[in-house]
Formats: structure tokens, C-alpha cells, sequence
């Protein structure tokens, strides 16, 4: 039973079903499975399976974000609160902090980033958009993430990265994280060039950089 | 002597039952859903100008009476400037001009090492001088970007090095009000005050939303030309299935109310600011991420556009002969043929993207060669097919006679002259013999021995000494106010 329900879970979640992933998740808490298996076999599992498809060129970006999206509601009203209530976590690989900067509203792909993230095992923790520098290195340092990325789709907003690269510097937090650039604007030569730890030009890769830098596989 | 520009815009696939569609679906999202407006300047501009506006959410809705004041405001007719007057450009419906590069773009296809590197001051330069002397380029914008300017000021920059290198007309961005009234100043240094820039506008702005329906502050750029009186072409980038509705009638629906809302803020300004209108259509291919410029729903949105600015009666700002390849090659042509010449076939005014390779992220100088080539084609596309005595030659028929020739004729003569026939420049009509002794170039090859002699000989006259102090000074200023 608690396979079977996981696998339907995830399979749910891969048909981007976000009606059968509420009753499934509560069903598996019902039937007394631990929230934090429940994301890690169920949720998750379906996540990187749409990841593992559109690596290989046969899922869309509108899949990954699909899935994602069904996910969210039973994540956030279900599985974390439980999750917080057993004083459980996801199994985690390591904390993220994401967000677009300041200035600028464009989520999509960051979005998928952090979807692709949470799959990959990571604890993701999204700001959302327009987050300001102040509270890029706020919360950083409140959560102990070792990695934050910040996005950034316009040309204009794109100089606010090396604000918050510059503002870790300043509060001397700047060694506590590994800082990461990313959208369209955004390329390998400006991660350099504000000293930023990396830059990735896609989710898949953006995950390979992340386990990259903490030395994951 | 202003250049009228090609005779374009004689395909119209929708009836105007659609357009009106159109029309009356963005009418409902300004006065229904209405933009999110980021800025106090722009929102106090709306407020005055009897716009509804939610002080709250920052949201404006715009009903219809002011959308067709303003439109009935902006003019039909524009000539932009270039440095002489033989550059000067007519825009109105159907006039066609090209124009070399867009926005910068973080790479440059190094024509002689064959592979990408950032783009730099030096990318633009030999970009703008190439632009110059391409005969068929009308326009120059930034192939390349000058990634060694401080970030800040890299639009100013790269606008000061477009302005020194050609004598041609120029449109480019500009970074909120700020970095707009540098861009202006520059243009009058150029043009010798801000009247003669007004009445032969060296610069236009191209400035846009983000879709869907957010007016972000940068867009405060629009206010600075529009008191100046210098053109604003406010075409918005939507990507269609994230941040617009996936289909071609919802995504012109949602931009054209983006594109009217900017009209409309120009207008309240300063009525009869001109402006420019456009869309650019791209698509997001949902299998890389990538923001596409050779789609072929591209070319199908700027017939969408060319129908619906018709219908306005405003000029506009395009989008062909750019290619989502990594090189010249028949991705390339094919790309860039057919959305330059549907761009055309609309009618649309300054079509711009001329050169730029890999979806927007890096210029090709011998990509921009190609559609100097790729215009004349359809130069002679657009030519009208005469139908006259002259021209049926029955005369000549009769004289002539079965098995006689038409060789030696003057008639044939004449006409070859007229131009009844196109004679390409760049692509290959050789004999295999002769195509394999010159040594089997591709047009690739071809372009690139062509880009290397114009950067070799072409010398744009330069600016007086005095302009450029002053552009210089324009820009120590600004590095002054817009640095951190």
C-alpha cells in the first residue's frame, strides 16, 4: 500500500494533476506514511522524472512547470506543515535561497530552477521577485543556505546581482555562501566579473552547479 | 531628399473583422485588467491625464475615449534623420527600411577566429562602420555590446559609438529618465540643439513593457522623449505560453493593449510626440528556454502588427532578418529571408535585428552582409510587376519572330537597366568550374572577405572635434550620475 500510493503520487504529480496530488498526499498521511518520505518518494520522485524527460528533449518547459505547480498546494497546505509538526525535514542536500532581484518580476524560470532544486533533494527557500539586497543576505544568513541564486531577466536589473554579490561583502558574510547568477542577461564572464561563484544558462545545469560546488557526486 | 523606403505591405491575411477582434479584446484588458505601473512619474502623467488609476496596486485602466484621443494624436507620418540628409527616412505605412543589430548582445561571432567571445566597444564599432556602408542598411542599431563600459552605462556608451561611426539614423534603449535624457543630449550635440533634433531626430527610442501588463520605471525613458519630441517606438517581447497567452489572437490581444498604454502615455505628455508601434512576436521554444527571433510565427505576428498599425494609423517598429543559428549557414538564410521579407510584406517601417545570430545573443557581421543581400532580393520582390505596351514588347514580338533572338536588343537593353532583372552582389550564380578556381567559398566565406574590406576601407566621416568633446563630456557626466 504505501508504494502503491507514493507511485500514484508521483505519477500525479508527472501528469501535472494538482487535484489527485492534494488527495494522494493526504491519503498518504492518513495511512501514516512519514511527510518527509511522502515528498522525497512521492512529490519529488514524479519532479525529477518530468527533469529526467526534458533532459532528454522529450518534455516541454511547460511540463516542468506544470508539474511543479501541482505540487505546490499539497507541499505547502499538506506535507510541510507536517513535516514541521513531526519536527522531520526532506531529506536535504543542502539549503537555497532563490529570488529575482529587485526591480525586476520575471519568475518563470527561476521557478523551474527551484523546482528542479526541491527535486533534486535540496531545501529550497524562493523569495519570490522584485527581493531587495537587504533581504537576499538577511535571509541567507538566517537560514545557513549555502547557496543563493539570483535571477535576473533585464538588462537593467542585471547590475543589481553584483549589488547583492557586493552587499555579502560588505556585512562580511560574503565566505558563508556560494553566490549564483542566472537569466537571460546573465552570462559565464559576468558571474566573473562581479565575482560571483558561478553562473548556469538552465535548470539541469543550474542543479549539476549546485552539486557541483558542495562537492555532490 | 528623404529616403521613401520600399514599397511593402501589400499582404493583409486578416480580414478586419479580426482586427477589430483584436482591438476590442485589448480595449477590454486597459479598461478591465488594466498595467501595473512601477513608476510615480508615470503614474502622475496617467492621473493627470484623466486616466483611472488604483493608487493602491499601482494599477492604471485606460477607457477607450483616451486611447482614441491619443491615437488620433500621434502622427501618421514620421521622418527620422540621419546625420546628412540623403539618410533621412520617410515612415509611413508600407515605407520598408532596414536596420543593422538591436539591443546589445552579450557575444559576438569572431569572423576570424569562427567561434563566440563577449562583444566589446570594438564589436560595435566595426558593427556600426559595416552598417554605414552596407548599401541596403537604412538604420543601425548595437550588433555586439560594449561589455567593457561599465554596466551602468553601457546603452549610453554603446549609443555614443553608433552616433560617432555612421551617418545614419540610429534607434536605441535607454535606462529609465535618466540615461533617455543623456541619449538626448547626445542626439542634439549631434543634430546642434534640441530643436533640430525634434524636426530631424537622429535617435528614437525603442523602449517596451514587461509582459504581461507591468509598465516597469525604466519606461520613464518615454516621458523624456516625449517632451523632447523625439520618436518612441514601444514594442513589446512577449513569450508566449509564460508570460502571454500562447496563441498568436491572446498575445497580440495583451500586447497591443501594452503598446496602446504606451501610446497613450506619450500622447498625455506631449500630443503629437511620434511614435512607433510594434510586437515582437517571438516564440519560446519550450524544449530549451530559448526566446526565438526566427520563428516562423515571428514573420506571422508582424503581419498581425502591420494590419493592426494600419488600422491605427501609426508607423512601426520591426523585427527581421535575425536567425536563431549559430552561424551563417542555411538555418541562417532561411530564417532570416523569411522573416525580413514578411516584415516587409507588412509594411512595417524600421525593421530592425539585421545580423543577429543565436536568438538574440550575438551579432554576426557576416551575418549582416547576408541580409544587406537578403534585402535586395527582396527589394526586387517588392518592385511592382508593370503590365504595359512597353513591356508586353508585342512590337518586338512580331519583329523578332519564332527562333529569332532578343540578345542584342535595345529594348532588352533598356530594361536589364531599369533593373528588370537582379543581379546579385554576394550570392553565387558561378559555373561550377569557376565557383571551384575562385576556391568553393560558401556565402559565408564570401561574406566575411566583404566584411573585411569594408572595415578595411569604409571610414565614416568623423564628427567635428567639438561634438565629440561634447559627447565625451555627455558621458563623464553620466559616469558621474549613473555609476555606483
Amino acid at each position: 500500500m504505501p508504494t502503491q500510493v507514493l507511485d500514484e503520487l508521483a505519477a500525479s504529480v508527472e501528469q501535472m494533476d494538482p487535484d489527485t496530488v492534494m488527495v494522494l498526499s493526504k491519503r498518504a498521511i492518513e495511512a501514516g506514511i512519514d511527510a518527509a518520505s511522502i515528498v522525497e518518494n512521492g512529490i519529488a520522485k514524479g519532479l525529477r522524472r518530468v527533469g529526467e524527460r526534458f533532459e532528454k528533449g522529450e518534455a516541454f518547459l511547460t511540463d516542468l512547470a506544470g508539474a511543479a505547480a501541482a505540487a505546490k498546494e499539497a507541499l505547502d497546505s499538506i506535507l510541510r506543515p507536517a513535516m514541521a509538526k513531526a519536527r522531520t525535514s526532506q531529506r536535504s542536500l543542502g539549503k537555497v535561497v532563490l529570488g529575482t532581484v529587485s526591480g525586476d518580476i520575471h519568475d518563470i524560470g527561476k521557478n523551474i530552477v527551484a523546482a528542479m532544486l526541491f527535486a533534486s533533494g535540496f531545501e529550497v527557500m524562493d523569495l519570490g521577485t522584485d527581493v531587495s539586497i537587504d533581504d537576499f543576505a538577511t535571509k541567507s544568513d538566517e537560514t545557513g543556505a549555502e547557496i543563493v541564486g539570483t535571477s535576473a531577466l533585464l538588462s537593467t536589473t542585471l547590475p543589481v546581482q553584483r549589488d547583492v554579490v557586493n552587499e555579502f561583502v560588505k556585512r562580511g558574510t560574503r565566505d558563508r555562501h556560494k553566490l549564483l547568477v542566472g537569466g537571460a542577461p546573465a552570462t559565464e564572464q559576468w558571474a566573473k566579473e562581479i565575482k560571483a561563484d558561478g553562473y548556469a544558462p538552465n535548470a539541469i545545469d543550474a542543479v549539476k552547479l549546485v552539486k557541483s560546488l558542495l562537492d555532490l557526486r | 531628399m528623404v529616403r521613401q523606403g520600399l514599397r511593402g505591405g501589400i499582404f493583409r491575411p486578416l480580414p478586419r473583422s479580426d482586427i477589430e477582434a483584436i482591438h476590442g479584446a485589448s480595449l477590454k484588458i486597459l479598461g478591465q485588467v488594466g498595467l501595473q505601473v512601477k513608476s510615480r512619474t508615470i503614474l502622475e502623467v496617467f492621473k493627470s491625464g484623466g486616466v483611472d488609476v488604483d493608487e493602491e496596486k499601482n494599477r492604471v485602466r485606460i477607457p477607450e475615449h483616451i486611447v482614441k484621443d491619443s491615437l488620433s494624436k500621434a502622427p501618421r507620418k514620421i521622418v527620422v534623420g540621419g546625420r546628412t540628409e540623403k539618410n533621412d527616412l520617410a515612415l509611413e505605412h508600407g515605407r520598408v527600411h532596414f536596420g543593422l543589430g538591436g539591443t546589445p548582445t552579450p557575444y559576438t561571432l569572431d569572423m576570424e577566429k569562427g567561434d563566440f567571445r563577449p562583444s566589446t566597444s570594438e564589436d560595435v564599432i566595426n558593427a556600426t562602420i559595416l552598417g554605414d556602408a552596407l548599401p541596403n542598411i537604412s538604420f543601425v542599431m548595437s550588433l555586439g555590446g560594449a561589455s567593457d563600459a561599465p554596466h551602468e552605462l553601457a546603452w549610453l556608451h554603446e549609443a555614443s559609438l553608433m552616433l560617432r561611426n555612421t551617418e545614419k539614423p540610429i534607434v536605441y534603449a535607454a535606462s529609465g529618465a535618466e540615461g533617455a535624457r543623456y541619449l538626448l543630449a547626445m542626439g542634439a550635440a549631434v543634430t546642434g540643439g534640441f530643436d533640430n533634433l525634434a524636426r530631424r531626430p537622429i535617435v528614437t527610442l525603442f523602449s517596451e513593457p514587461i509582459t504581461p501588463l507591468v509598465m516597469p520605471t525604466i519606461n520613464e525613458a518615454v516621458i523624456e522623449f516625449a517632451k523632447a519630441r523625439v520618436p518612441v517606438a514601444y514594442a513589446p517581447g512577449p513569450m508566449p505560453g509564460a508570460s502571454a497567452p500562447i496563441t498568436l489572437a491572446g498575445e497580440h490581444a495583451v500586447c497591443n493593449a501594452e503598446c496602446l498604454a504606451g501610446i497613450v502615455l506619450a500622447q498625455l505628455v506631449s500630443p503629437g510626440t511620434p511614435v512607433l508601434y510594434g510586437i515582437h512576436t517571438s516564440v519560446l521554444d519550450m524544449r530549451t528556454g530559448s526566446v526565438c527571433y526566427g520563428a516562423p510565427e515571428w514573420g506571422l505576428g508582424w503581419l498581425i502588427v502591420g494590419q493592426l498599425a494600419e488600422y491605427y494609423g501609426v508607423p512601426t517598429f520591426g523585427s527581421g532578418g535575425a536567425t536563431d543559428s549559430k552561424c551563417p549557414d542555411s538555418q541562417a538564410g532561411a530564417e532570416a529571408f523569411m522573416n525580413a521579407y514578411l516584415n516587409a510584406m507588412a509594411g512595417i517601417n524600421l525593421v530592425h535585428n539585421c545580423g543577429t545570430i543565436a536568438h538574440g545573443s550575438s551579432g554576426s557581421l557576416e551575418m549582416g552582409v547576408i541580409c544587406d543581400e537578403i534585402i535586395s532580393y527582396i527589394q526586387r520582390l517588392l518592385m511592382e510587376i508593370e503590365i504595359s505596351d512597353e513591356t508586353l514588347a508585342l512590337d518586338l514580338i512580331r519583329r523578332i519572330g519564332p527562333g529569332g533572338s532578343y540578345m542584342a536588343e535595345k529594348h532588352t537593353r533598356t530594361h536589364l537597366e531599369k533593373g528588370e532583372i537582379l543581379h546579385p552582389r554576394l550570392f553565387n550564380r558561378q559555373a561550377i568550374g569557376d565557383w571551384k578556381a575562385r576556391g568553393q567559398l560558401s556565402t559565408q566565406d564570401e561574406a566575411r572577405l566583404k566584411a573585411r574590406a569594408i572595415l578595411q576601407e569604409h571610414k565614416p566621416p568623423p564628427l567635428p572635434n567639438e561634438i565629440l568633446r561634447q559627447i565625451d563630456e555627455i558621458l563623464k557626466q553620466a559616469t558621474r550620475t549613473m555609476t555606483r
